[in-house]
């Protein structure tokens, strides 16, 4: 089902853009953020000052991972779909919603007690997924040049803690290019 | 300048780590069902004193006492070991808010204590000596260890500050604290913000029911409770110093929203369970040194509270200090005078 979705995905794309970017977990905490979005349909709409601004639907992988420090290293492979407002001159609006498989690994040694000696639990760490939501505001690849500048602030909404979901806020600055 | 400042002296802090006998552990304890606790050893262990800190809320976690004023001198004298207990902080698990119980807490807290002693004590030459320590949410949950478990045979101490062992006292007595705060200070000349907050204090207060409060009465009773000591003049928070601000944030374990967010279904959850709970006369089976350490103006856990089981505690050594110009915490507002009463406490029951 997925395959087939994404082959028809893929047979309507209309562009692709790339992006990849330092991303602050919390807002400090380093980490990085790169993927790949696919217009899928797209419409030009004429503004009353006679611009034209593209409004596409996308859709794509990415790939996020944080930091933090001395506790756990997440990496999120998941994907996004996205709605994505380019003007005439440049400015980009975007919002996007998708998911994340969380893998986390415990940077911090994990023991546990077994037959009353202390062990250390190896390759400790925990799988869990997220919703993701980002919303993006910068400058968009033109006609004039490829490459364009995004600021990206997201919320992973990882399955945290007994069962609930705990929001984990992050900004990104992606650095987007469309061949 | 200032921030260039803040941070050679956060790098210089960190040469403590070079130390002999300096500690500075993160680490997590895995229980039967998969849960991981975040712990925190950090600290001289040449004195062979280690405290584990049970923290307040419930659906805090213990990261924010590290903050404290008083943090450094404490470790600088001893082991401090910060526990987040199951679902707060930096803890994880898959245990859902409404299964959390206190005696599941309290089992994490013996299971961490084995860790403790065969990481730190069982090798070590002297002797080495736990203590445990709990603030508010934390003293609910140090009797359920000390009074249901064996753990008390393997501490040498109990220190509790500002501690809820007894919610229905703890209710009654913060509703009749407040209103007789509130009626001192209005007799007074007071400005008009001022005297309409007491005035609103006064009247919340008395509308709460004094026995089998709601939940969401017992919280609106603690906001109140902040609010008053707020008010209160002689206590003043001591600002923590930019270099310990500095690494706190370089090694907070958790996100802040996250842990707002989760901190409040805890929080919800443990409080509606344990409403009724009343520890006080099954203090009378506490033998262990027992220290309880008090603000004079707390109205979220009246110092009343201290003063009613200190004469019930069977152990020779037991104090009971007040604190004068603190409220609910007073690691924030006399670190001095805190750290002092914690120090000489331990000095004289070990």
């Amino acid at each position: 089902m997925l395959a087939l979705w994404l082959s028809g995905a893929l047979s309507v794309a209309q562009a692709v853009e790339l992006s990849a970017g330092p991303m602050f977990e919390d807002g400090y905490r380093p980490g990085a953020r790169v993927g790949a979005h696919w217009d899928l349909q797209t419409y030009d709409r004429q503004r009353n000052n006679g611009d034209t601004t593209r409004h596409a639907f996308s859709g794509g992988p990415d790939l996020a991972t944080y930091v933090v420090r001395g506790v756990h290293w997440s990496t999120l492979p998941g994907g996004t779909v996205a709605w994505r407002r380019s003007g005439a001159r440049g400015l980009r609006l975007e919002a996007d919603i998708g998911a994340s498989l969380v893998v986390q690994k415990n940077l911090a040694p994990t023991y546990t007690i077994e037959d009353e000696e202390l062990v250390e639990v190896r390759m400790a760490g925990r799988l869990k997924w997220a919703p993701t939501a980002r919303i993006g505001v910068g400058l968009t690849p033109t006609d004039s040049r490829s490459w364009g500048l995004v600021l990206r602030p997201s919320v992973f909404v990882e399955s945290r803690q007994n069962g609930m979901r705990a929001p984990i806020l992050a900004n990104e600055l992606a650095l987007t290019w469309s061949p | 300048m200032r921030t260039m400042l803040t941070v050679v002296l956060a790098l210089a802090m960190s040469g403590c780590a070079g130390e002999p006998g300096w500690i500075d552990d993160r680490f997590f304890v895995r229980t039967d069902d998969g849960t991981d606790l975040y712990v925190h050893a950090v600290g001289d262990s040449t004195t062979n004193d280690y405290v584990l800190f049970l923290h307040g809320g419930p659906g805090g976690g213990s990261s924010s006492y590290e903050l404290a004023p008083s943090a450094p001198t404490l470790h600088d004298k001893l082991v401090m070991v910060y526990l987040d207990q199951r679902g707060q902080g930096a803890s994880e698990g898959r245990t859902r808010p409404e299964d959390l119980t206190l005696p599941m807490l309290a089992d994490d807290v013996v299971l961490v204590m084995d860790v403790l002693d065969q990481l730190y004590m069982a090798d070590r030459v002297g002797e080495p000596r736990l203590w445990l320590m709990g603030h508010s949410w934390g003293g609910l949950l140090g009797p359920q260890v000390l009074l249901e478990t064996d753990a008390a045979d393997s501490l040498a101490g109990w220190i509790e500050v500002a501690g809820a062992h007894d919610i229905p006292k703890l209710h009654a007595d913060s509703i009749d604290m407040l209103i007789e705060a509130a009626d001192g200070e209005l007799e007074g000349k007071l400005d008009e913000d001022t005297e309409a907050a007491w005035k609103d204090i006064r009247t919340t207060a008395s509308k709460i029911p004094r026995t089998n409060p709601s939940l969401e009465e017992l919280l609106e009773l603690n906001d109140l409770a902040h609010s008053a000591s707020d008010l209160i003049e002689a206590v003043v928070y001591e600002k923590t110093p930019g270099s310990v601000t500095f690494d706190w944030l370089r090694h907070r374990p958790n996100s802040s929203l996250a842990n707002l967010t989760t901190g409040r279904q805890v929080a919800d959850a443990l409080l509606d369970k344990e409403k009724d709970r009343s520890w006080s006369e099954r203090y009378r089976e506490l033998t262990l040194p027992t220290m309880l350490l008090w603000g004079r103006y707390d109205f979220v856990v009246p110092p009343t509270l201290g003063e009613d089981v200190q004469l019930k505690v069977a152990a020779e050594t037991v104090d009971l200090v007040i604190l004068e110009d603190s409220a609910h915490f007073p690691m924030f507002t006399e670190p001095d005078a805190y750290t002092d009463a914690i120090l000489d406490f331990i000095a004289e029951a070990s």
